[in-house]
């Protein structure tokens, strides 16, 4: 049974709401509170899925109230009464998100039919077994206006979504674009969809493919960071000695990985560094809405590559090579240290490139739908076993 | 009337897009473009099939020869190995050095690019040391380039570049190649001083 909240300081007109909400007792249980601070005790006590609020009360008025709803309780639906809704209250009550506006005197009908339309509205349904990035894609393909409530791991997370595009995020932790990063990366995710957002004001300005890939970025780093850190703390254990300098432990983790390098290139036959070099490939060819990976050297000679029928991998490969090149040199004239990727949005598609070692890069072309997110990641994680498989 | 300093355009130009390649996009990119635009200046030339190996040498004589076309009259110093006195893009280096005095920066990193191993200068048998100048990585890929379009007695040919020489004398030589061919590297030393470009000629079997 869902639950309403009504907070106003006339006790009277609550009594008289109250009566006339017994007939929807079958739909949903009405609570009340005298001020702002009763119907925050409320919440902390109960579940409530909306919150009808005066805003002129003692004590803790009904912007407090929505301050702390805003902040504490995202999902709740708010309509708010009032007799005096000047445009300034209506401007103030925007900054506070996407309420009802229901002025007084109210219409008893018209009062009850909003209560059941913001009840209706509310979790339209909860989905498992899709990725948090792959439903945003949906969500912004079909230009879908909602408030997604994402739960993962015991994290809780909130995405506002205005036609299709992300406006404000709130991960508990952080919020905004921040939060948005955060949120696209959590796994096994439950998504509740709200079909109102819950936001007005647009904090988020970035398009969701650049949200996503550069929250698997910010991820990966993390990741990397862990298990370098892990690598720190297995050498210092292994050496038996106390702190040792960072970087010589680094220093010493690259010469082994250098050696291991070599080991392989010698290990490989010319034969055998082909075929592991078109698996690898083959693998980011895989990938959903891929459509060619092109292994090109820095010259802009085609090493190898998978791609599907039309695309001129020889000749995207002299041209990819000029774009590579000029990033690298944009970067070097900026002073921006070595490239690590480039990317090109096209209207049908990024066509992104990344380093491969000193000779050689990567191209990547894919269509508008492609998971960028998932591309970011899949090359970082395939970009060192390529160096080596193809002995650049 | 003396000409004083009339400047070839067409040199000036050539020399300056090159180092602006450079700038732009890199030595790899820019060599890469170098080396393409002088497969492509190949891919638009007619084969031509010499019933012997004197009649191909007859061929550089009567400047009828594909490879002549480009590079002008090479010596045969015996053994496929052959010497070309003056290298093609020296008016273009003389021309721009009379006004600038020195090439243009960046000339240095792009050579070393040429000499760096890499599947196409491994294919045309080029670099590998034998690069002393952004130009070679035109000329030596362009010359191979030709060279597929050539057959002597229905055979196809193959062409190794051994060495080459700066304006400045410095020899630079390609020691893979070299060996490759079985060539010796005094034959190829002694060719070098008194030709700017030695290179091998296979004839496959």
């Amino acid at each position: 049974m869902k639950n309403i909240l009504i907070v106003d300081d006339e006790k009277s007109f609550i009594l008289s709401l109250c009566r006339g909400l017994d007939a929807y007792a079958s739909e949903f249980n009405t609570l009340t509170a005298c001020n702002g601070k009763d119907a925050v005790e409320v919440l902390k006590r109960s579940k409530v899925d909306l919150v009808i609020t005066d805003l002129k009360m003692p004590e803790m008025d009904g912007f407090s109230l929505l301050a702390y709803i805003s902040k504490m309780h995202p999902e709740i639906a708010v309509i708010v009464m009032s007799a005096y809704c000047t445009p300034e209250i209506k401007t103030q009550l925007k900054n506070y998100g996407a309420f009802t506006i229901l002025e007084k005197p109210i219409d008893f009908q018209e009062f009850v039919d909003l209560i059941l339309e913001e009840l209706n509205a509310v979790s339209e349904g909860c989905i498992r077994g899709i990725t948090v990035a792959a439903f945003l894609q949906i969500i912004e393909m079909e230009k879908k206006t909602c408030t997604l409530k994402i739960s993962s791991h015991g994290k809780k997370g909130m995405l506002y979504f205005q036609e299709g595009t992300m406006i404000d995020a709130d991960s508990g932790t952080d919020l905004h674009i921040e939060a948005a990063f955060d949120i696209v990366c959590w796994d096994d995710p439950e998504i509740e969809l709200d079909s109102v957002c819950r936001k007005k004001i647009c904090n988020i300005h970035e398009p969701l493919s650049y949200i996503i890939m550069e929250g698997h970025f910010r991820l990966d780093e993390k990741l990397l960071a862990k298990e370098n850190h892990a690598g720190d703390n297995n050498v210092s254990q292994a050496n038996g000695t106390g702190p040792i300098d960072l970087e010589t432990v680094m220093k010493e983790i690259n010469e082994e990985d250098n050696k291991n390098k070599k080991q392989v290139r010698i290990a490989l036959t010319k034969e055998e560094k082909m075929a592991t070099t078109k698996e690898i490939l083959n693998e980011l060819a895989k990938l959903q809405n891929v459509d060619a990976v092109c292994l090109v050297a820095r010259d802009g000679f085609l090493l190898d590559s998978i791609a599907r029928t039309g695309i001129d991998t020889e000749m995207i490969s002299a041209i990819a090579s000029s774009g590579f090149g000029a990033s690298e040199s944009m970067g070097r004239q900026l002073g921006k240290g070595d490239m690590i990727i480039s990317m090109v949005e096209f209207e049908k598609g990024p066509v992104m490139f990344s380093p491969i070692g000193d000779d050689a890069f990567l191209v990547i072309i894919a269509d508008k739908e492609a998971n960028l997110g998932m591309i970011r990641l899949k090359l970082k994680k395939h970009s060192g076993e390529l160096l080596i498989a193809a002995a650049i | 009337m003396t000409e004083g300093k009339i400047l070839d355009i067409a040199h000036i130009s050539f020399l300056d897009m090159i180092k602006i390649m450079i700038t732009l996009s890199g030595a790899a990119s820019a060599k890469g473009t170098l080396i393409r635009n002088a497969i492509q200046t190949a891919d638009r030339i007619s084969e031509v099939d010499y019933q012997t190996f004197e009649d191909y040498l007859a061929a550089i004589e009567n400047a009828m020869n594909p490879i002549t076309m480009i590079e002008g009259k090479a010596t045969h110093e015996g053994n496929y190995v052959f010497g070309l006195k003056n290298c093609p893009f020296g008016p273009s280096i003389k021309n721009y050095m009379q006004v600038f005095e020195k090439l243009p920066d960046g000339f240095a990193d792009f050579t070393a690019e040429f000499n760096k191993q890499s599947n196409i200068t491994e294919k045309y048998r080029v670099g590998e040391g034998a690069g002393v100048s952004p130009f070679c990585s035109v000329h030596q890929p362009m010359r191979s380039a030709f060279a597929e379009k050539i057959k002597i007695g229905g055979k196809k040919i193959r062409i190794f570049q051994l060495g080459c020489k700066a304006g400045s004398g410095k020899k630079g030589f390609a020691e893979r190649w070299i060996k490759e061919t079985g060539v010796s590297l005094d034959v190829v030393d002694k060719i070098l001083d008194n030709s700017m470009c030695c290179y091998y000629l296979q004839i496959i079997s």
